[in-house]
């Protein structure tokens, strides 16, 4: 009994449960991979890996103030074909070009969603078709060139190889952010907004910057996957409408808003890449790997959802903030007979 | 000059009137207790000194200075901290980051944890407050420890004006609020504590107003608080309305119709047992939060009910859902208390909101049939005084009196003999309170059981043969005939006891 | 309660006008002129419009549209999104294709197996969305990426298999009936059931009620969860007969079949004014902005514009369509409501 308890209650831990499904799939790609793990293996793995991590971040950033943001997968398009065109004779300077796209993106998503007070999943929906309509128009085929510096600045080695030195500034990154008031505060969006403003907080303020975090975030990612790839693709970035959403359910991150760890994503990020590699050395086709993801993230929800259903209630339970509708009902406006 | 000057405040909401020219005056240093019915504007008023709500009219200013109103940061600006009666704590964060979100710790922007953790503990221990640890995660908290800390918030932010709206709901004993608010009182802030409990108001406060239908109506002061006094002028709500005679006489010798046998429902509702038979009205009394909602919706299966037994017609009620509870023998069906949410469908036309019911009845080869439609949901709607050019109107542009009536023509349509009306006269004009008055009167003379709350407590003398009055989840008091007085049920609703209020 | 004969007759001519007025009579037929403006501005860029052939081609990509828009527009009434559509367009179409072609089926047996295969889709989708709560596109999204891999292995990597003769014959556009394509008495024929299942039945009185107040369907005594798992259910079918329909007009069952359709479609719901999770939108208004958005296309086609920019358009139409076909007013007057709400924060206003 005692040890159920035990189990269910590391359960609730989204972190944990991500970890413990990567843990499962490495394992086995290291039993299974013929001659064992190479360092360059691994660091293929994590170089593949850093775009989605950077992405799917983002969304987890948005996805804790309780809405949604599928543009990740259009500003990821359009910094990556930009980072291959435009930007690639610019040297150093196209990255945080690249980077500053994304957050204008992000700033306009922000405007829709908290000033002109539009549906979030509407609107990025719409963003995001339009950026993956620009990535296509400004280059319809994939090629391009990337910046070698750029490409070398990721990829390369510096003592140990530098996918790995990234991945922990971006874990870094993320425990520094948590710890800031907007971190905080972000939490406490996705939680109950109305408690948290009369508490005096500027709720809408924080959820801009939210919004315009994330989209840095997706201009990052496209930057970085326009290096690993060395190359510019419109479409490479369509997988990431599932990709990212994908590394948040199966990081255990909940859907709700208020909870859940950016390390988590970043879990169930690496878990995404390191499937393909798994199935691949078992000699599963691909059509395989598609199913088992799509399975996997159903899977990862719903364990989400059942492990922590009695907190989940205990938490609404105290989410009773005074209501500040009247007590009356007017839905339009007009003559009232 | 007094700290906090209100005048004249003004709010109505559509229909329903919160506030009409309210006025009140509390000195630094003074603890004004401030009481009065449901829907009297106490809540209200703390909304818009909070700066939740903008009112319509009136001026506030605190020590002399004029407040802008409807702005929540203002308010916190110039010192109003106010511990709500629903709590406002965020559910996943810890007590610490409760207590200081919103100056949390920082240093170089990164949060200091370990200050943070400090603070809180330093916090709570000048408030006496040693058995909840920082660190603990809110929801994991009990409810009497979510309500102190709500306290907590407001006390410390070392306010001008502190406001506490019913702080001691779940909390088992005053003594550690009193302490605080008079060491607050002491240090100058002017503190607004509203309660339903007579008692503590008496033992609290220097001063005290009772509210009624918008406004101030009545003062008392410290050593001359005289409870019948105090209920008296509570009540008493204008209500110019002749209720209309009762249609038919009850059977008193006929099983009920409804029976419940120890309900209880989590922690809100204790063990409460009532019969309703039929063609009666039974009414139900209790100050809010007193657990009857919840009696209402476990007896309509809307929520899940702890244990007890409930039988209709004398056969065990299926309560799993509103939909088995209507389907269940005689059926019980529940006209809803939050009008918009619960009940109305606010695009669809009024029709379209009558009909759901017979929606079935009225298929023909999966088609809904629009002549039989209109017919039908006229005909209830005839017999609910809603106009019929009203019919083809969508619902949410009606006014609050005509939506009600028409949850009520549907709520007729389910052909359920058991009605739980929860409020149906809330936020509605005189005339339409009028006419669902009346149609409780023609429903059960057809022989329908009818369970009936209210905030308006005239409204249950002038409308039930009985009066059932809940104080903290259980029944506390079942007044009839004669007994049955404003007065009476005010008492109990107060939480008197049934010898107590005897004596009196 | 009696009305005065004076009263009555302006009550009457007022409710007159307002059939006229009212979004659900108002909107498509803007919708409708805005497409006949549409196709004669495209004289501009081509000569060869406005024409007949034209409109025939814009009537019969209009079907696929609409009928993808319809699930669409039911699951978005009740607060959903189906990204599953793709999915399920593969999975219907290949089913059909492979069986007949591969193991020959019979067609109408084809047709049958791919409509129970997409609506125990539906079935799925539902029962997760409304039995666990998750996000109808997070369900969505997964299961159409399990679709398109078990499509994938359906069909061992093979050529994509080509259509039944007679899916060709109806939605190619080279059948007519009466010298009309074939696919364009179809549109008015899904037009119609749309409109019956959508407007008339009591599935769709559910949908409306549910989507408007699923408290309020619940407290009425709704079967609410079964009514929820239904609208999936209906909704995958209908991407099950547009996967037949697009096999039938591309000739053969590739992957990416309904790849293209799926933002047209949800476009269409949200230019047809349908408001995400309130129970309000008419499908004729969703039907009309089909033929909007499929001619603009078109229009744009004759630009010799390029993919890219028509999914720029797509987007920009939907974020239009977003802002100024609400409810609650132009969308100016929004911003401006807007921004005074973040300058100063008022009050959360009381009664909307």
């Amino acid at each position: 009994m005692e040890r159920r308890g035990f189990v269910a209650r590391v359960l609730r831990n989204g972190t944990v449960r991500a970890a413990l499904v990567l843990a499962v799939f490495l394992i086995a790609w290291s039993v299974l991979q013929l001659g064992g793990l190479s360092v360059f293996l691994i660091n293929s793995w994590l170089l593949l890996s850093l775009p989605l991590v950077l992405a799917a971040s983002g969304v987890t950033l948005v996805i804790f103030t309780g809405e949604f943001d599928l543009s990740a997968a259009g500003v990821v398009a359009v910094t990556n074909v930009l980072m291959a065109t435009w930007l690639s004779e610019l040297g150093w300077l196209g990255l945080p070009l690249a980077v500053l796209v994304g957050a204008v993106v992000g700033l306009f998503n922000g405007f829709l969603v908290v000033v002109m007070r539009l549906p979030a999943i509407a609107v990025t929906l719409a963003t995001f078709i339009i950026l993956g309509g620009l990535a296509l128009v400004i280059l319809p085929t994939p090629g391009g060139r990337i910046d070698p510096g750029i490409i070398d600045f990721f990829t390369g080695q510096l003592v140990v190889p530098r996918s790995i030195i990234f991945l922990m500034v971006i874990a870094l990154l993320w425990l520094l952010y948590r710890n800031t008031r907007m971190g905080v505060h972000a939490y406490g969006v996705g939680q109950d907004a109305e408690a948290l403003r009369l508490s005096g907080v500027a709720v809408d303020r924080v959820k801009f910057g939210v919004f315009a975090l994330a989209g840095t975030l997706y201009g990052l990612a496209g930057a970085v996957l326009a290096a690993v790839v060395q190359t510019g693709d419109a479409t490479i970035g369509s997988s990431y409408l599932l990709a990212t959403f994908a590394a948040v359910a199966i990081g255990g991150a909940a859907f709700t808003g208020g909870s859940g760890s950016v390390l988590g994503t970043m879990l169930g990020a690496l878990t995404l890449t390191v499937i393909p590699k798994v199935l691949f050395v078992l000699g599963i086709s691909g059509w395989v790997q598609r199913v088992f993801e799509g399975m996997l993230i159903i899977a990862a929800v719903l364990v989400g959802a059942v492990a922590t259903q009695s907190e989940q209630r205990k938490v609404q339970a105290v989410k009773t903030t005074p209501k500040v509708e009247a007590p009356t009902v007017s839905v339009s406006g007009g003559e009232r007979p | 000059m007094s700290l906090l000057q209100v005048s004249g405040l003004a709010k109505k909401y559509g229909d329903a009137i919160a506030l009409s020219g309210a006025d009140i005056e509390v000195e630094a240093g003074e603890i004004h207790g401030l009481i009065g019915e449901n829907g009297a504007g106490k809540s209200t008023l703390v909304k818009v000194l909070s700066g939740m709500v903008k009112p319509d009219a009136g001026d506030v200013t605190i020590g002399g200075e004029q407040l802008r109103l409807g702005h929540l940061r203002a308010s916190r600006n110039v010192g109003i901290r106010t511990a709500f009666q629903e709590l406002t704590l965020l559910p996943r964060f810890t007590v610490a980051e409760n207590l200081l979100v919103d100056e949390l710790p920082t240093q170089l922007g990164m949060l200091r944890r370990r200050a943070l953790q400090s603070r809180a503990a330093d916090i709570l221990q000048e408030w006496d407050v040693t058995d909840i640890d920082p660190s603990t995660p809110a929801w994991q908290l009990p409810l009497s420890a979510q309500q102190r800390l709500e306290i907590v918030r407001a006390l410390n932010g070392d306010p001008r004006l502190l406001i506490l709206d019913e702080p001691t709901a779940a909390l088992p004993d005053t003594a550690w609020i009193f302490k605080h608010v008079r060491a607050a009182a002491e240090r100058g802030a002017a503190v607004l504590y509203i309660s339903h409990k007579l008692a503590e108001i008496e033992e609290l406060c220097d001063l005290g107003s009772i509210m009624r239908n918008g406004r101030i109506v009545g003062q008392f002061t410290r050593g001359a608080f005289d409870h019948d006094d105090v209920i008296s002028q509570m009540i008493g709500r204008s209500i110019d309305i002749a209720f209309p005679p009762p249609l038919n006489r009850v059977d008193t010798s006929a099983a009920p119709a409804l029976h419940v046998e120890s309900l209880a429902v989590g922690e809100q509702v204790v063990d409460v047992s009532l019969d309703v038979r039929p063609g009666e009205i039974v009414g139900v009394a209790g100050l809010e939060g007193q657990g009857q909602r919840e009696i209402f919706y476990a007896l309509a299966g809307a929520t899940g009910l702890t244990s007890g037994r409930v039988s209709l017609d004398g056969q065990p009620a299926d309560l799993a859902s509103p939909r088995s509870a209507m389907r269940s023998g005689p059926g019980v069906a529940l006209v809803p208390e939050e009008r918009k949410r619960e009940g109305l469908f606010a695009d669809m036309s009024t029709t379209q909101n009558i009909s759901v019911p017979i929606l079935k009845s009225l298929t023909r080869f999966g088609l809904v049939r629009r002549r039989a439609e209109q017919s039908r949901s006229g005909q209830a709607a005839e017999e609910h005084y809603i106009r019929p050019d009203y019919l083809a109107r969508q619902i949410g542009s009606l006014s609050g009196g005509n939506q009600q009536k028409a949850i009520l023509a549907r709520t007729a349509l389910t052909g359920s003999s058991i009605m739980l009306m929860f409020d149906p006269t809330r936020g509605i004009d005189p005339a339409a309170k009028l006419e669902v008055y009346k149609t409780l009167r023609e429903a059960s003379a057809g022989g329908a059981a009818i369970l009936f709350y209210s905030t308006e407590i005239p409204e249950l003398i002038g409308m039930c043969d009985r009066v059932l009055v809940v104080y903290g989840g259980s029944i506390v008091a079942e007044l009839t005939g004669s007994a049955m007085t404003e007065d009476a049920v005010m008492r109990h609703a107060v939480g008197k006891t049934l010898q107590e209020a005897e004596s009196i | 309660m009696t009305l005065t004969p004076t009263e009555s007759l302006a009550t009457i001519s007022r409710e007159r006008l307002s059939v006229w007025s009212s979004p659900g009579v108002a909107r498509p037929i803007t919708l409708i002129l805005l497409a006949v403006v549409a196709l004669f501005a495209g004289r501009l860029f081509s000569a060869g419009l406005p024409s007949w052939t034209a409109a025939e081609a814009i009537l019969t990509q209009s079907l696929f549209v609409a009928v993808l828009a319809f699930g669409q527009g039911l699951i978005m009434l009740i607060g959903g999104l189906d990204l599953s559509i793709p999915g399920v367009v593969a999975l219907s179409a290949t089913i059909v294709a492979l069986s007949t072609s591969v193991y020959g089926v019979e067609t109408w047996l084809a047709v049958l197996l791919a409509l129970i295969a997409s609506a125990l889709v539906g079935l799925l989708d539902g029962y997760l969305i409304s039995r666990f709560k998750i996000p109808a596109f997070i369900v969505t999204l997964a299961m159409g990426g399990i679709l398109i891999g078990l499509t994938i292995g359906f069909t061992f990597g093979r050529q994509a298999p080509s259509a039944p003769p007679i899916l060709i014959e109806l939605f190619s556009g080279s059948g007519k009936i009466f010298g009309i394509g074939i696919p364009i008495v179809v549109f008015l024929i899904v037009g119609a059931l749309g409109y019956v299942i959508q407007a008339r039945s009591r599935f769709g009185r559910s949908v409306h009620l549910f989507g408007s107040s699923p408290a309020a369907a619940r407290i009425a005594g709704m079967p609410v969860r079964r009514i929820e798992v239904s609208v999936y259910v209906v909704g995958a079918l209908a991407s099950g007969v547009g996967g037949i329909m697009l096999l039938g007009f591309s000739g053969n069952a590739r992957l990416s079949l309904g790849d293209a359709w799926l933002m047209p479609a949800i476009a269409a719901v949200l230019v047809g004014g349908t408001i995400i999770g309130s129970g309000f939108g008419f499908w004729q208004s969703t039907l009309m902005a089909t033929v909007l958005l499929t001619t603009i296309t078109v229009v744009i086609g004759a630009t010799g514009l390029s993919q890219g920019w028509k999914d720029v358009l797509y987007g920009v139409i939907i974020l239009i369509a977003l802002s100024f076909m609400r409810r609650d007013g132009g969308a100016l007057k929004r911003v401006f409501a807007g921004l005074r709400k973040t300058q100063e924060r008022p009050a959360v206003q009381s009664a909307p």
